[in-house]
Formats: structure tokens, sequence, C-alpha cells
């Protein structure tokens, strides 16, 4: 507008002059300010926090804009005459100011004819009186604004040199965490110095550290733990360790530099960072790790899987299996499952080194798991590594699946298979009352009967074991008819075997059916569990899976169960009407009628008690049955136990009457006096010891002359050794070992095998001439102290032959009640009573004529024949497996000793006399160290 | 007269008397007359029972109908009527129901409660699943544990309708129908169902019991040579009569006297019905001393220690109550009954008085005395299990033979049983047992006639068998002797009625030849009361015997 109205050249020329005069230091003022704001908000920034970082932004924001504004303002001012006048004149010459804005207010009005006077004229005043303000004036007047900006500038200059020189990489950080994207900072900033990387394997894995480097690729075991170490480029910042998920802070190591330890469980891309607040500053160089797993152990059961038939299972299971671990393996187990059921056996303890492991076990068809077990038995062989992590690693095989025989078949197939054999003598006698006893033909068919019995119990015993006392009185019964005894018709031997088979097997009939009918009652109650089950939980279909598994093992077992004898006839009977019940309720669809009728079968079951007794007979409310009760019609079975206990009774003690002599032997030897030849024994054990001394003393390859040779000087050695302990017997034995083996490799030699490592024929010789010498001597000297022995212990052992004679009689009286009474025995058990009773009677008479040692060794031998005869009885168990069975049972009939009872003296006494008693044979010293290691 | 009787009578009466007051008489009057109904109403109120009170005497009495009608009316939620409506489902058979009531009861555990639980539970468990069959004619409900025993049902629902009716005429009472029989297989059953400890039932072998409004029978099928299930079942059955008649407060020697002069007045004489004469084996019991004496029996005569001491036992009470009844005739019996239902209380003495004019120790005295002037020969003890042989070295040699001939009769050689069995014939010819096998084995050779003399006739055996009467209603069939065939059949059925000869008329199959069933009449006339079984139930009974596996 002033240019519009007034001329301004001169004006502008004042204006230029205050500019050239005030812009420089304004610019420099600007500058300073700015640097200062941008160092002070890059601080600031540093926190990290969103606010901090939002609030130093916008502080800047309004700075920069801020100082624009001004500049514009300032302008736009000199553009316009009037805020020129003022801001350019006015600082120099106020008055002078006054009097140019006054006639520049005359020029505007002129312009606008407001006024009377002439624009021209108007302008001419304005213009004469801006002529008296010259451009000197206008600088002098600018000289204070200009000092205030110098000022400014120097104030904010030295703001931001001293935000520099305080931290220049502060500035740098607060930058890059200024800008950070998703708290991440856009520049990667190194952070340590000297770092090092080592990984630690776990220490299950016993390997070395590993050092790695960053920027690299590595591959490390899973669990490693990946320690980092550095020393700090710049202190004061919160330094951590990342995987982008995991952060593991920095630690001072104690030594000026910092560490963080990395568990490695995956894959990771570790870095090293600086946490600023919210945001991440990284370094440009990371370090990727591949974690390798840990694998579970390979497994590998042969023949799995497979599915094994009960007719496949036979007698046992061969289980053959190879394991292998990429670490090492811990534990080996068998597992067993079936159903709820699960059996874990620990087949091996491993140290956790071995990589690869092989194995077997067999698994026996008469196994309390797989006889308890009515659902089909899943066998796996399960192996646990080395890693001790709080959830073990298992690797498991394949599994073998057996499915079990229906419970009681065996002991039904053993029963029909026994009674066929009965059954044969019953055909027998059949035979016998048509006519045919007393014909040329009845020994042919009595033979016949008996090879039938034979065979009956091998086709029996495939079935399920037999307890050897039962097989023996079978067996022994069929030799009655093959040998019938003497004065009793055939026809009535005959009859006399059919009844004492029936018997017994009525016997076993009993228990089998009394054992099948318990395990039968826990499948029961696994039938009602399963239908509470479906009808009291979601699991409905699992729990009828249970019912439906455990109902036909029951229809199963039941079946066979009838096949028992009567009363597994009668309480297989009654589990066939408790089965209906429940077939009917599970046709209806009502699962609490199943679950009670499954109850009350299994508690039935659980008490295998006929349907029905009597022991009182009183109206009709109750029945004691009809008049004639056939009862027992043989009890040559239990005459056959009497027989056996006895015969056990009989073999303890001839055990125990062993036992005395020992003693009454052993004390007299002890009190044989040896001094006198104590040096005389003690020369010849030195000679032996310088003969052998050329001998070999190591061998070479087994059955060498060489290798003989070694053990004969060893055998000498040892002889030389008893000889000075004075330990005749074992002397004797040694140096009849020593001259066998000098035989043997002088054999050997001559064949010619081995031929060049082979001893000098000499140097045998020169052996075996002091050790046959010295041998005769003593057992000469053995010989005499026997003789010595035996003349001290005449008085102590008068007794025994009168006692040995008595054994002799029992052993002779069960020998004849096993051959001619009802309690057969078979031949060959016979022939060994017989033989034992004939031992007996030479140990009674050489106790007689005072010769106690040999009466001790044919009484060893009467003793070893007896324990051989000893078969048990037949109601000891109904199978062998049986026993097995009940082995892991706790007994309850133990003889419990009187606190009183001191039998430690006891002990160490039995102890001491051993010790004292001559031992030999290979084992003997260990023996001896084992006991002294007892009395220690 | 109870007064459940009473009270509608009266208040019948009453409304009869206002009608006539209203026609005859003015309003005053009318009024006066239903003041004095007020009042009449609320003096027959506060003298009547309660309906808890009458629902447990109704069920007492096996008036289950009645006693459901009662506790419907009873919508009190107290443990006396949660007992009652649990104690209702046992005597309904619904054990289950019972149990659950029980279970969802949250009454004080008392030892009375505990029985009453447990045998809710045992129950519930024996009888799930089980099969009921209603012979709604006869009024007869049997529950089967086992369904096979489905053969047994006509020939029990038979006996059980005889009986029934015999004892209604005599004791002159009604039976409610249905009449409850349950048929368990085994005496673990029927302790659980009963609440019998099972120790003592296996010790007595118990075959019956009655108890909880039901007959609990044990199956022929649980004993080896079956028992007399149908003198088992009238004694059982005299036992609810006289249980219904007294409100069960009739004493043990009432209950067993009466049910055991009852148990085989029902039917015709038998052979070998038991005839001992009770009166001498008392007085000889009460000459030596040895008596059990009425109030000695304790819990049950089948829980005395020693048979002895029962068969005295059973021969006391039997005397006692038969000197009763002759000295005061059979009304006065029923009388006494009447009133021990009518009194409540356990001591019979006022009821004896009351009936009889004397109490039961004057009883005793007057019975013992009659005893003790009885004329003739102390007579022998009852044989409780008199052995047919005589030496243990014949019970050897009987037992050998017959098991032998067993075995023998298994494999088929009936030449052989025939044999064998000859020298133990000749030893105890009298011996049924051994008669049967022989001709059984006679009969699996050809030789019909020989089989028909080893068999014998009554008078050559000397205690029943099931067989022995089965094949003796085979040869009496082939003779056309149909009396005798009846007759015969009838006795077998009583004994044993699940042995294969029993089932099948006396046509086993021999040998273990698989023959087919016998050719059965249309109708065949059991024994000598005529109730009819039709060839369809003995064709079922043979199979059921033929399917059961017997040693």
């Amino acid at each position: 507008m002033l240019r519009n109205i007034v001329s301004v050249p001169r004006l502008d020329s004042l204006v230029t002059a205050w500019r050239r005069t005030v812009a420089p230091p304004a610019r420099r003022a600007v500058f300073a300010i700015v640097l200062a704001g941008v160092f002070g908000g890059a601080h600031l920034s540093r926190s990290g926090t969103v606010s901090a970082r939002l609030g130093v932004a916008l502080g800047l924001a309004i700075l920069v804009l801020g100082l624009l504004a001004s500049g514009i303002h300032q302008q736009r001012a000199l553009r316009d005459p009037r805020r020129a006048l003022r801001l350019v004149l006015a600082p120099a010459a106020p008055s002078l100011a006054g009097q140019v804005l006054r006639a520049l207010t005359l020029v505007e009005r002129a312009e606008r004819n407001t006024l009377e006077t002439s624009p021209t004229l108007a302008r001419a005043h304005f213009e004469r009186l801006l002529d008296r303000a010259p451009p000197e004036l206008i600088v002098s007047g600018a000289k204070g604004r200009v000092w205030r900006l110098r000022w400014t500038a120097l104030g904010g200059g030295g703001l931001a040199l001293a935000a520099l020189v305080v931290g220049p990489m502060r500035i740098v950080e607060g930058f890059d965490v200024l800008v950070a994207q998703n708290n991440q900072a856009p520049l990667a900033l190194f952070w340590l110095d000297e770092v090092t990387v080592v990984a630690h394997p776990p220490s299950y894995l016993r390997r070395e550290d590993r050092w790695l480097l960053f920027g690299t690729r590595a591959r490390e075991p899973e669990g490693a733990q990946v320690s980092v170490r550095g020393t700090p480029r710049r202190a004061g910042r919160a330094l951590l360790l990342t995987d982008g998920t995991t952060e593991v802070p920095f630690v001072s190591d104690g030594e000026g530099g910092v560490v963080a330890h990395f568990s490695l469980d995956k894959d990771t891309y570790l870095r090293v960072a600086a946490r600023f607040g919210d945001v991440l500053v990284l370094e440009p160089n990371g370090l990727r790790i591949d974690a390798v797993p840990d694998q579970p152990p390979t497994v590998t059961l042969m023949g799995a899987p497979r599915t094994v038939a009960p007719d496949a299972l036979g007698r046992r299971l061969e289980l053959h299996f190879a394991v292998t671990d990429d670490h090492g393996l811990r534990q080996v187990d068998l597992v067993l499952r079936a159903g709820n059921r699960e059996d874990r056996r620990v087949l091996a303890r491993l140290d956790g080194e071995v990589q690869t492991y092989a194995g077997g076990y067999v698994l026996e068809a008469a196994d309390p798991f797989l006889r308890g077990s009515f659902l089909p038995t899943v066998v796996t062989i399960e192996v646990r590594d080395n890693q001790p992590s709080e959830l073990p690693r298992w690797g498991r095989s394949a599994a073998l699946t057996l499915v079990p025989p229906p419970i009681g078949q065996p002991e039904a197939n053993r029963l029909a298979a026994l009674e066929a054999g009965r059954d044969a003598v019953v055909d027998l006698v059949a035979w016998q009352l048509d006519g045919g006893s007393g014909t040329a033909g009845e020994s042919e068919w009595m033979a016949r009967a008996a090879a039938v019995v034979v065979s009956g119990l091998e086709v029996a015993e495939e079935a399920l074991p037999i307890h050897a006392g039962f097989a023996t009185f079978v067996r022994g019964q069929a030799r009655v008819l093959t040998q019938p005894r003497g004065g009793t018709s055939t026809l009535r031997a005959s009859e006399d075997v059919v009844l004492a088979l029936d018997a017994a097997l009525g016997r076993l009939a009993f228990r089998d059916a009394r054992d099948v009918s318990i395990r039968l009652g826990e499948v029961a109650e696994e039938a009602a569990a399963g239908a509470r089950q479906a009808r009291e939980t979601e699991q409905r279909s699992i729990g009828l899976e249970r019912f439906g598994a455990a109902f036909l093992a029951l229809e199963e077992g039941v079946s066979a169960l009838t096949r028992l004898g009567p009363l597994g006839a009668d309480l297989g009977s009654v589990a066939e009407g408790n089965l209906d019940r429940i077939r009917r309720a599970s046709a209806a669809e009502d699962l609490r009628s199943v679950e009670l009728a499954a109850r009350h079968l299994a508690a039935r079951l659980r008490r295998p008690a006929p349907s029905f007794s009597a022991k009182h007979i009183g109206g009709v409310e109750s029945s004691g049955g009809a008049a004639l009760d056939v009862g027992e019609a043989s009890q040559a079975d239990q005459r056959f136990d009497e027989l056996a206990q006895d015969l056990e009774r009989l073999t303890q003690d001839h055990a125990s009457e062993i036992g005395a002599v020992e003693r009454a032997l052993s004390e007299a030897e002890r009190a044989a006096d040896l001094e006198a030849i104590k040096e005389e024994a003690r020369r010849r054990a030195m000679e032996i010891a310088l003969a052998v001394a050329d001998l070999p003393a190591v061998g070479d390859e087994p059955g060498s002359s060489r290798s003989a040779a070694s053990r004969a000087r060893q055998q000498a050695n040892a002889m030389a050794q008893s000889l000075e302990r004075l330990s005749f017997g074992d002397a004797v034995e040694r140096g009849r070992d020593a001259l066998g083996a000098l035989d043997e490799a002088r054999r050997k030699r001559t064949s010619g095998a081995f031929e060049s490592a082979a001893p000098d024929p000499a140097v045998l010789d020169a052996a075996r001439r002091p050790i046959a010498e010295h041998l005769t001597w003593a057992e000469r000297e053995l010989d005499r102290l026997h003789r010595l022995a035996d003349e001290r212990a005449r008085a102590a052992l008068t007794g025994n032959a009168e006692r040995e004679r008595k054994h002799a009689d029992r052993a002779s009286n069960v020998a004849s009640r096993g051959r001619n009474g009802q309690s057969s025995l078979p031949e060959d058990l016979i022939g060994r009573l017989e033989r034992a009773e004939a031992l007996m009677r030479q140990a009674a008479d050489q106790f007689s004529t005072g010769r106690g040692r040999d009466a001790l060794d044919l009484q060893r031998d009467a003793q070893r024949l007896l324990e051989q005869a000893t078969v048990g009885r037949t109601s000891d168990q109904g199978s062998a497996e049986g026993e097995r069975r009940n082995r892991g049972a706790m007994t309850t009939r133990g003889e419990v000793p009187n606190q009183e009872d001191d039998r430690s003296q006891e002990f160490r006494r039995r102890v001491v006399e051993g010790l004292g008693r001559e031992r030999s044979g290979r084992y003997a010293p260990a023996v001896r160290r084992y006991a002294e290691g007892l009395l220690r | 007269m109870t007064l459940q009787r009473s009270l509608p009578r009266s208040r019948r009466a009453a409304s009869v008397a206002i009608c006539r007051v209203r026609v005859r008489v003015g309003w005053a009057r009318g009024a006066l007359a239903g003041l004095v109904l007020v009042v009449f109403t609320l003096l027959a109120d506060a003298v009547r029972a309660s309906p808890l009170r009458e629902a447990a005497n109704a069920t007492t009495e096996l008036d289950v109908a009645r006693a459901t009608a009662l506790l419907a009316q009873v919508n009190v939620d107290a443990a006396a009527v949660t007992i009652e409506r649990a104690r209702l489902a046992i005597y309904r058979g619904d054990c289950l129901s019972a149990a659950v009531i029980l279970d969802a009861s949250t009454l004080v555990v008392s030892p009375d409660l505990e029985g009453l639980s447990s045998v809710a539970h045992a129950c519930a468990q024996a009888t799930a699943g089980a099969s009921i069959v209603e012979d709604a004619e006869r009024g007869v409900w049997i529950r089967l544990q086992d369904a096979r025993d489905r053969a047994l049902v006509p020939f029990v629902t038979a006996v059980a309708g005889r009986a029934r009716s015999y004892l209604e005429r005599e004791i002159g009472i009604a039976m409610p129908r249905p009449l409850r029989i349950e048929l368990v297989r085994d005496l673990f059953s029927l302790a659980a169902l009963t609440g019998l400890p099972l120790e003592a039932a296996e010790t007595t072998g118990t075959v019956g019991v009655a108890r909880w409004g039901r007959i609990i029978l044990l199956s022929p099928r649980a004993t080896p040579r079956g028992y007399p299930w149908e003198d088992t079942l009238a004694h059982e059955l005299v036992h609810l009569f006289v249980t219904r008649a007294s409100r069960d407060r009739a004493p043990l020697w009432l209950q067993e006297g009466i049910a055991k002069g009852y148990e085989t007045r029902w039917r015709s004489p038998r052979p070998f019905d038991d005839e001992t004469d009770h009166d001498s084996v008392a007085a000889a019991a009460l000459r030596s001393g040895r008596a059990v004496g009425l109030d000695g029996l304790g819990q049950s005569i089948a829980l005395l220690p020693t048979p002895e001491l029962a068969a005295s036992a059973y021969s006391e009470v039997s005397s006692f109550v038969h000197y009763l009844e002759s000295q005061q005739g059979t009304p006065a019996l029923r009388l006494l009954l009447a009133d021990l239902r009518g009194l409540g209380v356990p001591d019979p003495n006022p009821a004896l008085r009351s009936a009889t004019g004397y109490d039961l120790g004057a009883w005793r005295t007057r019975w013992e005395s009659a005893l003790r002037i009885r004329p003739g020969p102390p007579p022998t003890p009852t044989p409780v299990s008199t052995p047919t042989v005589r030496s243990l070295l014949e019970v050897r040699d009987l037992v050998r033979r017959v098991r032998l001939a067993e075995l023998l009769s298994r494999r088929g050689h009936h030449e052989g049983v025939v044999r064998e069995l000859g020298p133990a014939l000749a030893a105890h010819p009298r011996e049924p047992n051994l008669r049967w096998r022989a001709a059984r084995a006679s009969l699996g050779l050809g030789r019909s006639d020989q089989a028909h003399q080893l068999l014998g006739e009554i008078a050559d055996v000397d205690s029943a068998h099931g067989g022995w009467f089965a094949l003796r209603g085979r040869f009496a069939q082939e003779a056309n002797d149909h009396d005798r065939r009846d007759s015969a059949r009838s006795m077998a059925v009583a004994l044993d009625p699940l042995l294969e000869d029993v089932g099948c008329l006396g046509y086993p199959r021999l040998g273990g030849s698989a023959s087919s069933l016998p050719e059965f009449d249309a109708t065949i006339t059991q024994g000598d009361d005529h109730a009819t079984s039709t060839a369809g139930d003995w064709n079922a009974l043979c199979q059921a015997a033929r399917a059961i596996r017997r040693n």
C-alpha cells in the first residue's frame, strides 16, 4: 500500500540497511537454537518411552515452526511502510520516526482527498522528513537487536555444544530411538567389543564346549547353554541377548566384561541389543543356531508288529530286541499292557553312554500278568535315553499283541488230557470185567492203557505245567498197570488205578475250578465297572467297550470253567445263569441291572463254594442230600502225599545226620598235631616252587601246550601254598591237577599243535618229578591224618551206624510202599530209593568199622539220591506255574525267632567250623574269602 | 374286628341317620343330628390308627396292594415312611427300588436299617435282569434267577396253587394274589435275598425260606441229587399263612409246629413219607432229659447245633401243636392266630389264655403230662441220616463200586456196570440208588426184563430215589398201568425233577448216545391230584435235565 501511495526508494534503502545489519546474527541465532533443540531432544528420546519420544518430536516441530513464523512475520513487517518505520527507524530516532509517521498519514489522507493539502505537498513533506534519517542512523539504531541475536546464538550454540560434548553417541542413539518403528531402531549399533560365544552342550551328552562366531551359522544340541561374553563399548546401556522373543540381560562377569547365558531349545537367531525403554537397538550381526533335538531311542522288537494267537504262544515267547539312541541309553523296560492294567519290568539299567543295546527276554505263557489278563496283552519294549528332563523320553517298539486263551482253558485242556488217560484205564476195566481178565492178551491191554496214561500226562503238561508231585503220582499209577502187585488180581489193580487217578483228578479239578473261578470273579468285577462307567460317566462308549471285552472273556472263561470237574460244572452253571441275566439286561439297555448282576456274579465267583452244602439235616427246609453219598472212592493220592512227606522228612533227617558226621570228623581233624611235619611241609613246598619256576608263567592260545604248562605251574604253586598251610587235602588235589596239566602239556606238544611256543620237554620232566614225589608224600600224610581223625572220631560216631541203619530202613519202607502200596511210585524213583538204602547200609557198616570218612562219602551219595527222589506232593499246587504265580506272595508261615535267641553265635560257630574244614575245588578260595568277609 | 373295618361302617350309619332326621323332623333336629355327626367323626378319627401303621400291618400281612394305597396317602417325608416304603418294595420283590429309596434317604443309620439296606442291595444284585413268569390264572408269580429253570415253572405253580387252596380252606384265611416265589440258583443267592447269614445257610443246608412276603426256594438244580422241593414249598407257604394270620406274631414253636403239620397234608400220602411218631420222639426226649423245649429253639430249628437236636425239636413242636389242636380243635388254633394278630405283643400267653383258657406254661404242663402217661415202648428217634450200610469196609466197597459204575457208565460200558454193581446189590439189596444204576445199565444193554427185575418194587427198597421212581414210571407206562405210572412220575418229580431219567420220563440217554427225546403223551396227569402237565412241559423239563452236567 505504501508503495502505491508514496514513493518508497528512500524507505527501501533504510530497510535494506537495517536488513544488512540484522540478518546475519539472526541466522546464526536460529541455527544455534535449532541445534540445541535437536540435541536436547535426542537426549530426551533415549528414555525410549512413547511419551518421551512423542514429546521430543512435538517440541522440535514447534521450535522449527516458531522460527519460521517469526521470519515470515518480520518479512511482512518490513514490506509495510508504517511497520517498517516502526521497526527500523523508531529504535534509532523515535521523534523523527513519529514525525515521519505523521507525514505518512498526511500523504495517505491527501491521496484519499480528505485533506485540503495536495498529495504532492504531503509527499514532499514526507520525503523531506525521511531524508533526515540517513542509513547510518538506522544501522546504529539496530545495534541493540544485533547484540541480542548474537547472545541468543551464543547461548544456543553453547547448549548444542554441551549436548554434543556430553555424549555424541547418545545423540545418535537418541535419534535412533526417536525414529524407531515397531519398537526397533532402524540403525543397528555395535554394543560389545571382544565378543566371545561359547556353546555348552547338555552335561548328559558329555561333549566339549564349542566356540561360535557372530555372523555365522551353527548347529548345537537342544538344551545347550550359549554364553555370550564381551566388553561394553559404552557404559550405562541396558544390554541384552535376544532371539526376538526371549531376552537375557547381560550381567557383569566380574572381570570388567558382561556375560549372558541363553538356553537353546529351538532354532534361533541370537543378537546382542541395548534396550532404551520400549525400543531395542540391535547389533548389526547375529548368530544363527540350529537346535539339534535329542531323538528318542529307536527300538526294534523282532517280529513286531504281530498278533500272537493263543495257540501260537506255546509255553513261552522269546522276545529279541535291539535299541539305538543318538546320545545314550539309560533304561530298557518290558511293558505289558492289557486294558487299564500295565506291568513295567526293567530289563536293563544302563550308564547313559551306551548308544546301542540288544537283548532278549523269555515271556512265559504262565506269566502272572498273562494269566491274570483276559484282554489282549500288548507287549512292547520301551527305552529311555539319558536326557535328564522332567519328562523322560521313551522310545517304544512296535507291539506284539498276545491274544490270551480264555481263562481256564489251559486248565480244562490239561484236565481233559489227564481224563483221557483215566478213561483208557476205565475201558481196560470194562474189558477185564467182560472176560478179558486173566487172558493171554491182558498184559498187552494193560501196557497199552499205561502208555495212554503216560501220554495223557505229556499232553496235559503241554497244556499247562504239572507239579512234579502230581506227575510222579500219575506215572506211579501207570507203573502199577505194567507191574501189578503180587497177590492182587489184575482187575483189582486196574480198578485201583482208575479210582486213584479219578480221585487225584477230582482234587486237581477242584483246585483249578476254585482258582479259575476267583480269576473270573475279577473279570466280572471289570464288567460291572465298565457298565458303571458307561452309566454314570460321560465315557459311555469306553465303558461299554470295557464291559463288552470283559463279558466276552467271561463267556469264554465260564465255558472252560464248566469243564473243570463237579465244582467247575456247578460254578460254571451258576455263572451261566448269571451271564444270562446280564445278557438280558444288556439287551434291554438297562445298564444298572447289568452292573448289579455283574457284581453279584463277581461276588459269587470270588467265593468258589458249591451251590449247595449241608452239615445238618433237619426237616424239609434243609436238605442234606440222599442217604448214600459216594464220597471218596480212593485215597491213593493222599497215601502218596503221606509217602512223599515221609520221604521229605527222611531226606531232611539224613541231611542233618550228615552234618553231624561232618562236624565230628572236622573236630577230630583239627585236634591232630601237625607241628612235627610243619618244617618238612615247608621244605617240600619250596622245592615244588623251585621245580616249576622254569615253566611258562603266561599261557598261550587256549588248548596249547604252553597254556597247559602255565596252568601246571599255577596249580603246583597252589599246591605249595597248601602244603605250607598244612592243608593236605587241598594240596593233594592241586598236585593231581598240576600233574594232569603237565601230562597234557607234553601230549599237546607231541601232537604238533602250537609247536613253536611249546615248552621244552626237559623242563616239563624236571617239574613233574618233584611234584609227583611230594604229591605221594602229601597223599600219605593225608591218609594218615584221616586215619587219625577216624580214630579220634570213632567214639563220637559210635551211634551213627545204628542211626544210619534206621534211615536205611525208612528208605526201604518208602520204596516198598512205593512199589507195593496204593501210593505207587515210578520205577526210576524206586530205583533211586533202593540204591540210597543200599548206600546207607554200606555207610552204616563203615561206621561200625570206624571208617567215618568213607561212611560220610557213602552218606553223601545216598543223600543225593534221596534228594533226587523227593518230588513233592500231589496237593502242593495244582500246577507248577501256580507255584511261580504265588512265589511273589509273602508267606506268613515262617518261623520268627525269639528276641532272646542270639543266633549270631551259632552262625559264627558254623562259619568257623566251615573255615576250619578242609575244602577243595575251584571255588574253595573264593568260598573261604567270602566266609572270612562275613565274619569281619 | 379291626378298626379299619369299623370306621367306614360307622360313617355310613351316620349318613343314613341324617337322611332320616331330615325327612321326619324339622331343621332344628337336623342341626342337632349334624352336630352329632361331627362329634362322631372326630371321635372316629381320634381312635383310628395312622395310615403308616396300617400300611406296615398290611405289608406284614402280605396285602401289598392295600399297603401301597395307604402309603400313597402319606405325604410326610419321615424316616418311618421311608423305611416302610422300602420294606413294601422288598415285599413286592422290587429290591432295586427299595435300595434306591434307602440310598436316597438321609436316615440315621441303625442296625435295623442297615439290615434292611443290606438285604435290599444284595437282593437287587441277585435279581437284576432275572426272568419273571406270572401265572395269572393260578395267581402265582415266580422270579427265576436262572432262566433255565423255566422248565420247572409249570410244576412249581401247580404245587403252589394246590397247596395254597388247601391251606386257605384249612387255616381259614385268603392269601392275596399273586403268591410270590423266588427260585434261586444257590445258597449264596438265597442268603442274599433273605438276609440269612451265608455260613448258616451252608451249615444247615437251607433250601427254602419264607421271608419278606415271599417264598425263596432253592432250585433243585443247585443240589447234587435234588431234594423234596414240593414239601419244602408247602412248608414255606404255611409259614406265610401263619405270618399273615398272626401278623407275624406267632412264636417259633407255633410257626414250625403248624408248618410241620401241614407240609404234607396238602397232598395224598406217598411212599416213604416221614411217618415219625412225633409224640413218641418228644416223649422219649422228655424222659431222657434231652428235650430241646419250646423256648429253646433259638432263631431257627435249622440252626440248632446237631441234627439230633433238630429232629427232636421238630418232633416236640409238632407234638405240642398237635396236642393243642386235639384238645381245643382247629377253630381254637385259628382263634389263637387271630388273637395274636390283634394283640400285637410278642408274648403269646394273653392270646393263649384268651383262645384256650390256659397260658403256655399250663399247656406245656398238660402236654408233658400227656406224653409221660403215653403207653408203649420208647420209640427210636427219627433217623436223620441213617446210613444204608453198616460197616466201614462195606461202605468203602460200596463207594468203590458205585464210582466205578459211574465211570463205566459214562464210557458206555453197561455190561461192566452190571457186573460191578452185582456184588454191591447182593450186599445192599434195599438201596434204590444201586437198583436204579443197575436197571439203567441193563436198559443200556437192551435187557428190559432184567432191568425191571433189578429195579424191583417199592417193597424192595428202603428210601425214595428220583431215578428209581422215574424208571418205575417208565415200566408202568410200558405195562399200561397209568395209576402206577402217574404216581411214580409224581414222586420222581417231587424228588429230583432235573435228573434226566425223571425229566425224560424214564428214558435217559444211555452211554452218551444222542438219543432223541421220548414220545410224550399229549397230556399227562401228574400224580394223584390230577393237575395236568402238558407234553410241552415235560419236553421242556427233559431238555433242561439233559442240559445239566451232573457228575
